[in-house]
Parts: structure tokens; sequence; C-alpha cells
């Protein structure tokens, strides 16, 4: 096929694609009601997947959920390898920086990172020794977590006042 | 009569189900969440019960107007080796455009641009891939403007040109003719079906006029009623409960297995029937 049409189909793909992820305008020739349908299907696809592998951060947040992160995924495009453990650490961090995260949230942030980080888009698992400490709050607790050679990991949970 | 299998897709959630359900001979992975190096153990103990595992793949994008991910394609090569697998499966779709991830399967216009790239795509996937290709039709909201053809058309000169087996998800197809006033059984008329290499069903809702195949509510009447009219026309080698979601007790899971035996018996019960009156047709010079 020639270079013309491929490259005129991957214009077309990648205008499509972005008007259903980040709501930019779409070609005209389309359905626009039926690409309304099917962004709100996309983004009720990219909350079930982070609610269930962030489930404490989703519990805790109630109805704020699904309008937060409607927020955040219009300027936030999905990560690369599309997991939705790298997609959920990106939007506590998007919560944290509006003032917006719970300590649940918190809590369940500070116990992936302590194990992995992200980067690239991609979920890497973290090695060699660690200590966190987090205070929450609200929660009244005080965590710590460490790791280490021989010892393995350890958690320690306190009421503080 | 030939009896189909009948599966469902493993998901870690249903792990202790179908590790306590030997009679489940056949499933299916999702190629991203397995990790080669890494296989839950659930799976290996499955593996060595004689379990047939497909690993199928919902990213490799094989209808973006670009190269393939090498890394994706390798990655379910590896799968099909770990598993021992008869074949792999994907869809015919899209998922991402200039680095951007979708997040889901999107449809591809039915033009002869789309369809030489998809062929293009599929070919080099066949050649990295150590067994045989199956292709998922996908279910869509909405479609490109200025269709040059027919899904039907479309899958089946893709397959034709390839070699490609089908995987025709049922669901999909009942959820297309639905939304976009399809004739589903025009369509399985039209469909290669002599390339049927397995058979998809599963679950969904009506939301606001249009059905989601959403893979987390039970299977319409209607979904299962075209799986009867395929198995009129065409024995399936397996068939496969796709669940993804609000995960039911275990019991209406066997429910609905149960369905789905009963509609490809009444399918098969049709066509011996079918065969019979041909070939009394025949005996009698009617044909």
């Amino acid at each position: 096929m020639s270079d013309d049409a491929r490259q005129q189909l991957a214009v077309m793909q990648a205008e499509l694609v972005r008007a259903l992820v980040e709501g930019t305008d779409a070609p005209a020739t389309f359905d626009h009601e039926r690409l309304e349908a099917a962004a709100e299907a996309l983004l009720l696809k990219r909350a079930r997947a982070i609610a269930r592998v962030w489930p404490q951060l989703v519990r805790a947040m109630n109805d704020a959920f699904t309008a937060s992160l409607a927020a955040y995924a219009r300027d936030n495009p999905l990560p690369h390898d599309g997991s939705p453990l790298a997609d959920g650490r990106v939007f506590i961090a998007w919560l944290a920086r509006a003032g917006l995260l719970t300590d649940e949230g918190r809590l369940e942030a500070f116990a992936f990172d302590a194990r992995y980080r992200i980067r690239h888009g991609a979920v890497i698992r973290r090695r060699g020794p660690l200590l966190r400490v987090l205070r929450l709050a609200r929660l009244r607790r005080l965590i710590i977590v460490v790791r280490l050679p021989l010892v393995g990991e350890r958690w320690l949970n306190y009421k503080i006042l | 009569m030939q009896i189909s299998n009948v599966g469902i897709g493993w998901r870690p959630e249903l792990a202790l189900m179908i590790a306590r359900a030997p009679q489940i001979n056949f499933i299916e992975v999702v190629a991203e969440n397995i990790l080669p190096a890494d296989i839950p153990r659930p799976l290996l103990q499955l593996k060595e019960r004689g379990t047939t595992i497909i690993p199928h793949g919902t990213g490799l994008s094989l209808g973006t107007a670009a190269p393939l991910d090498q890394k994706r394609l390798a990655h379910l090569a590896r799968l099909a080796e770990k598993f021992n697998a008869p074949f792999v499966s994907e869809h015919i779709a899209f998922v991402r455009a200039a680095g951007r991830e979708a997040g889901h399967l999107l449809p591809l216009p039915r033009t002869r641009a789309a369809l030489d790239v998809l062929a293009e795509n599929i070919l080099a996937a066949q050649a990295a891939l150590p067994v045989p290709l199956a292709l998922e039709n996908i279910a869509a909201l909405f479609e490109w403007p200025a269709a040059e053809m027919s899904e039907v058309a479309f899958i089946t000169e893709a397959l034709e040109r390839s070699g490609a087996l089908l995987l025709l998800d049922v669901a999909n197809l009942y959820a297309n003719a639905r939304n976009h006033d399809w004739d589903a059984l025009d369509y399985l008329k039209g469909l290669p079906l002599e390339r049927l290499a397995y058979v998809h069903i599963a679950g969904g809702i009506t939301r606001k006029r249009l059905y989601h195949d959403t893979h987390a509510h039970r299977t319409p009447p209607g979904a299962l009623d075209l799986l009867e009219q395929l198995c009129a026309r065409a024995w399936p080698p397996a068939v496969l409960l796709e669940r993804d979601d609000h995960f039911p007790a275990e019991a209406e899971l066997w429910a609905e297995l149960d369905a789905i035996a009963a509609a490809i018996e009444r399918g098969a019960e049709r066509r011996s029937l079918q065969s019979e009156d041909s070939l009394t047709q025949a005996a009698n010079g009617y044909v």
C-alpha cells in the first residue's frame, strides 16, 4: 500500500484516540454521540481497573473518585504499559498535589512505594535495603517499614495522639 | 456428535473455582497480565493437569498504521511456548496511535487502506509467533464513517490474505448487531467458519439505549441464541466465557457455563437434523 494512505490512516487514528481520551475535537464525520458514549466507557474501564488494584484509595474517596479521575484523565494519558498500578500511583500524586489525597490513599501509596517504583510508565520492583516512615494525622497511625538483607521486610504500626 | 469444550477465561479471582473444576480443560490467559518468567502457580498446576491454555493478547494493536511493537510480540511468543499453546489469539482492532494508549480495543475503518495495514501486521505477527494466530471480532460503540465494505467482508479478507484462524466472539457480534443494526445471521453466514478456532461469549448491559459488552454482567439470551445459531452451522472446538469484573457467586458462573453447553447442544442437534434432511433429500434425488 502507498505510504500516503498509511500516513493518512495513522493521522486519523491518532486524532480519534486523542478525541476519545483527551476530549479534543473528533473528526466531524463521526457520530459524536456515539464517540461520547465510547469515551465514557473508556473512562469507566480505566476507573474500574484502578479501583481493583487501589481499593483503599477508591473506597475512602467515595463519590469524589469518579469526578477526580475524570479531571486527572484529561491531562494524564494512560501509562505506556497500560498498567492500572502505575496509572493509580500517578493519580495519587495528582490527588496529593491537588490536596485531595486521603490517609487511606496515602497508606496504600506508601505500601506500593516500599516495593515498587514507576519508570517510563512501567512498574518496577524495588530492591535493596529500605527504611520509611509515614505519619497519618487523621487515622492517627505511625507506619514504619524496614527492609534489610537477611532480615527481610518488617512493618510496624503505632497509634499516635 | 463431537463435544465442544466449554471453558472460561482465567483470572486471579477465578483461580480457585477453576482449580476445583477438572471438567474445565480449556482456558485463556490475558497475555498482558502474565510474565513468562513469573507464571502464577495455579496456572502451572493447570498446565500440569493437561488444561489447554491459550494466551490471549489485547495490546498488539494489529490495526495501528505503524510497525508492531516487537517486545509485545516476543512476549506473546514466549507465553505460547511456556504454555505449550496450540495457538494464540488477538483482536482485529487498534488500541494505540501516535504513542497514545486508548485503554481498550477500538474499531478499524473498513477501508482498503486499513485492510492493507492490518494484513501486513498480521503477517508480521505470524512470522514472529511459534504457533498459529486466531483473530477476534470486537464490539464497538461506534463505527468509522465511509465504510467501503461490511465487517464480515473485512474480516474474511484479512483472514484469507494471512491464513489466520478465526476467534468468533458471539457476544461482540450480538453487541454490534444491536448497536449498529446489523443482521447477525447474515454475518454468521458470511464468515469463513472453516477457520473457526474457538468462540468467545460474555455478558453486558444496556445503558442509554446502547448495549455495552462489559464482561461484568450476565450473558444475555440473545448472545446464547447466536451461539446456538452458530453451532447449527458449524462445530466450534471450544467455547469460552469471559468474565472480568463484578465476579458473582460460583454457582452463578456454573449456571452460565451450563447455559452455554445447552446452547451448543441445541445448535448441534439442529445441525444433525439438517444434515439428515439433506441426506434424505439426496437419496430421493432432490439434490
